[in-house]
């Protein structure tokens, strides 16, 4: 079939790649002390890009039939789109990755259900508000004129909980291509939360603020996607340049650690993976690049060209990322467990003004203020502490910084 | 076999109650940088999604492969019954099966123009950028096709919307920040969307450079005028999620216990409509073949009523409001708004400004509110500093953070310039609505400005 629609296109204009994703998925979710609903998707589609002349074209399509159509809208594209003297991927050999757990995909049901039930009833004392069990599986295969033809499969499982203890919330959860049975853990620590928080008052602050590795990783994403993006660079719209000093630690993009979260053999262009030092000893040294901004830069590849779906191009994105600080120390102030807001961090000038859902100081909850302060100086001047916990792509430990909290 | 007749077959699985939502769906997307395409691209996709209730639970299947629709019904009947192992006692509110066939009428289908004809259109209405602009990006999107809508209960409906969206950007620089200035229309329209839309993008482009001259705003309480746009998103943010009905039955809504409480000021008057004409959020039926309707939230500072689905309505003992819808038929139905506004008010824009000081705020950049606190807080496009009734200093950054209870008491004022139609994507539980909104100007005292 990929073959066929690879050839017709091919008639038409030289390149072309075909990449089809297959997924399916099933999921239990609880509401309040109920479950809410059992569901099951199952959905597979191709996505077409042929390259005419250094042009890019693309349409995307599910059902067969519609193949001949896709095909033609493609090259429609490509002749309207600016000529990058851009052309395919080439094929190249690629390690296998530890990234499809069996269990994974043969789960039933039957045992979501059952897991579900074991996350609600941890939460005690606290009460049970939500929980989810999701475990899904997906094939991607890519082909193309120049002789690539890949296939990869790969699982996710994720359990997560929210926990209320009268106005106080606690959320927890785990997320792995491999199965582990953390329903227990993730309730327990989604209600001890809901129970730490109760009670939680506004304050005002100035001192030492330590933030927890789940509050960090929209931090990073806002910092390090928009200005390690190799395109973002090249439009202009990156505060960072190569060998800039941005603080005291090493980031590195490692798509090889085995089920990590963004463990991938190659990305969703056919480009084989591998570890990239981003930062090292505190200084910017590697930009992202997929294929295209890649050619646009006059830079190679560094395999992070990945699709939100089989229905669009590919764009950068990270895989799994691991902070080493070079100095630990220990955490110290308030400990921020909870932020909302992100969508107020300005990823340019790093300006932020987030809401503390819940913080704790001496022993005491906090939330209803403001911590206020900036991206990139608290990158440069924090202080990395002593101990990394993985949450989903991240791998990081806190970090501490002099900062200011404002109550409404 | 017509679609309906093979769905009506399937929705016979042994259940207490089972529908169906199907879809047939084409679409484009154009990208240009400056006059540049960076993207011009054709999809098409189909789906079946399935949903079961047994024994007061609910089981879901969906599947992009028509030869799986029977497997998939199936499936969803045995979802149910793992589900109903500790059932939330889902029961559906009665409403009278709907039979109709209805058709959005666009006056440019945009089946009917080719992705070269699209671009040219997109290309034409963008004015030479003025000197100070150092990049503009637009995008436009358009979507065709038909929904069905099948249940156990007799219900079979066939609706064909068109709808197209555009948005565009455009950057100017200052001390090497990028300022972004940003406007976007959409409706169920075809591609006459894009007509007479010049003025729009040359406001982008001028707006962009009004905002080097910009400050950032002084912090602390003040009174602020809101323009349409942010009253609109007042309305859907600060109200309209707090009074969607499967929010307020999960206890998570700080208005849930507040039916019929006086909140507001007289001038906070607030409605949800998906049956104005031709909007971004519009549509005649549900997700669940409930006629869509009108639903007063609050009228005159009190709450007057919620948007429920068949099921949030059964639970907290209300009725179906037309307000259930899913981003597609691969996803569960829940409630959502559709075109959420502020009433229109009793004074003229100008008398809003009269012997003001505060800030004038435009548009809105992002914002998030949390409906079990209440709490919110919105960035603005830009705004200005009011000085004696007089707008003088440009602002950047304005954001505004608050209480939705407190900021409806603080409503002092409301004009009578109402628009509505502002489009938007609003985000829920992993999915997207179509939605727009509205407003008139409003003048709120003591708001804080962070």
């Amino acid at each position: 079939m990929m073959e066929k629609i690879l050839s017709q296109a091919k008639k038409h204009c030289a390149h072309a790649e075909l990449f089809y994703e297959e997924a399916s998925s099933l999921l239990a979710r609880s509401s309040l002390n109920s479950v809410e609903a059992c569901k099951h998707s199952s959905g597979s589609g191709y996505g077409l890009r042929v390259v005419c002349k250094g042009r890019i074209g693309f349409s995307y399509f599910q059902r067969p039939e519609y193949a001949k159509h896709a095909i033609r809208e493609a090259i429609r594209s490509a002749k309207l789109s600016a000529a990058e003297g851009y052309s395919l991927p080439s094929p190249s050999r690629y390690k296998r990755r530890k990234g499809y757990d069996r269990r994974v995909a043969s789960l039933q049901e039957e045992k979501l259900v059952d897991l579900l039930l074991a996350s609600m009833d941890a939460v005690s004392p606290a009460d049970p508000l939500k929980a989810e069990v999701e475990a899904s599986a997906s094939t991607v295969r890519i082909a193309s004129t120049e002789g690539m033809d890949l296939e990869s499969r790969s699982t996710l499982f994720a359990i997560s909980s929210i926990a209320k203890k009268s106005e106080s919330f606690g959320e927890d959860y785990y997320t792995s291509k491999r199965f582990r049975d953390r329903a227990l853990p993730v309730g327990a620590s989604a209600g001890e939360w809901a129970i730490r928080g109760h009670g939680a008052k506004p304050m005002s602050y100035s001192g030492p603020v330590t933030l927890d590795q789940d509050v960090i990783a929209p931090f990073l994403q806002a910092a390090v996607v928009q200005n390690a993006n190799g395109e973002f660079a090249r439009r202009g719209k990156s505060r960072w340049k190569l060998g800039d000093y941005i603080g005291d630690f090493s980031l590195i993009d490692d798509p090889t650690i085995d089920w990590g979260v963004g463990t991938v053999p190659f990305d969703d262009e056919g480009t084989p993976t591998k570890k990239h030092h981003i930062i090292r000893s505190g200084t910017l040294r590697q930009l992202y690049y997929d294929s295209r901004s890649a050619n646009l830069a006059g830079a190679k590849s560094t395999g992070h060209g990945f699709r939100s779906s089989y229905a669009a191009l590919p764009s950068i994105s990270t895989t799994n990322v691991v902070i080493s600080p070079k100095h630990t120390h220990k955490p110290d102030g308030l400990y921020v467990k909870e932020l909302m807001g992100y969508h107020n961090m300005n990823p340019v000038s790093g300006d932020f003004s987030l809401d503390i859902s819940l913080a704790m100081l001496d022993g005491k909850p906090v939330r209803g203020c403001f911590l206020t302060g900036n991206i990139f100086d608290i990158l440069r001047d924090g202080e990395w502490g002593r101990t990394s916990k993985t949450r989903e792509w991240l791998t990081s430990p806190t970090l501490s910084f002099e900062g200011r909290v404002v109550a409404k | 076999m017509p679609v309906l007749d093979k769905l009506e077959k399937a929705v016979t699985a042994k259940a207490d109650f089972v529908d169906i939502r199907a879809s047939v769906g084409f679409s484009t997307h154009i990208r240009l940088r400056g006059g540049e395409v960076e993207e011009a691209s054709f999809g098409s996709s189909t789906g079946f999604g399935i949903r079961a209730l047994v024994g007061g639970a609910w089981g879901f299947a969906y599947t992009s492969d028509e030869s799986h629709l029977w497997e998939a019904a199936l499936r969803a009947t045995k979802l149910a019954k793992a589900a109903s192992r500790k059932p939330i006692g889902a029961e559906l509110a009665p409403v009278e099966p709907a039979r109709a066939k209805l058709a959005s009428k666009p006056k440019k289908h945009p089946a009917d123009y080719g992705l070269d004809e699209k671009v040219a259109l997109c290309r034409e209405i963008i004015p030479k950028p003025p000197k100070g602009i150092v990049a503009y990006d637009m995008d436009y999107s358009d979507g065709w096709g038909t929904q069905y809508y099948v249940s156990s209960e007799g219900a079979a409906i066939e609706y064909s919307p068109v709808r197209s969206i555009f948005g565009f950007t455009a950057y100017s620089k200052k001390n090497g920040e990028l300022l972004r200035s940003y406007e976007r229309d959409g409706a169920l329209k075809g591609v006459e969307l894009l007509g007479n839309k010049r003025p729009l993008l040359r406001k982008a482009f001028s707006n962009a450079l009004l905002l080097q001259r910009s400050k950032l705003p002084p912090k602390g309480k003040h009174t602020v005028i809101i323009d349409p746009k942010m009253a609109g998103v007042f309305a859907h943010e600060m109200v309209g999620h707090a009074c969607e009905g499967d929010t307020i039955a999960n206890e998570k809504s700080v208005l849930g216990d507040k039916l019929g409480r006086l909140l507001g000021s007289r001038h906070v008057s607030i409605s949800d409509d998906p049956t104005l004409p031709g909007l971004f959020g519009s549509y005649p039926y549900d997700a669940e073949g409930v006629k869509a309707r009108k639903t007063r939230l609050i009228e005159n500072g009190r709450v007057v009523g919620f948007m429920n689905s068949r099921e949030s309505a059964a639970r907290l003992g209300m009725e179906p409001t037309g307000n259930s819808r899913a981003e597609s038929a691969a996803h569960f139905p829940i409630v959502r708004m559709s075109n959420t506004f502020f009433e229109n008010g009793d004074r003229p824009v100008e008398e809003l400004f009269e012997g003001t000081s505060g800030i004038y705020v435009h548009g809105m950049k992002g914002g998030v509110t949390e409906p079990n606190t209440g709490y919110f807080q919105f960035a603005a496009e830009y705004g200005y500093l009011v000085e004696n009734g007089e707008k003088t200093t440009p602002l950047r950054d304005v954001t505004l953070i608050g209480s939705i209870i407190r900021t409806l008491r603080s409503v002092d004022a409301a004009a009578n310039d109402f628009t509505v139609g502002h489009p938007g994507f609003c985000g829920k539980a992993g999915q997207t609505a179509f939605v727009s909104d509205g407003g008139p100007h409003l003048r709120i005292r003591g708001m804080l400005v962070g």
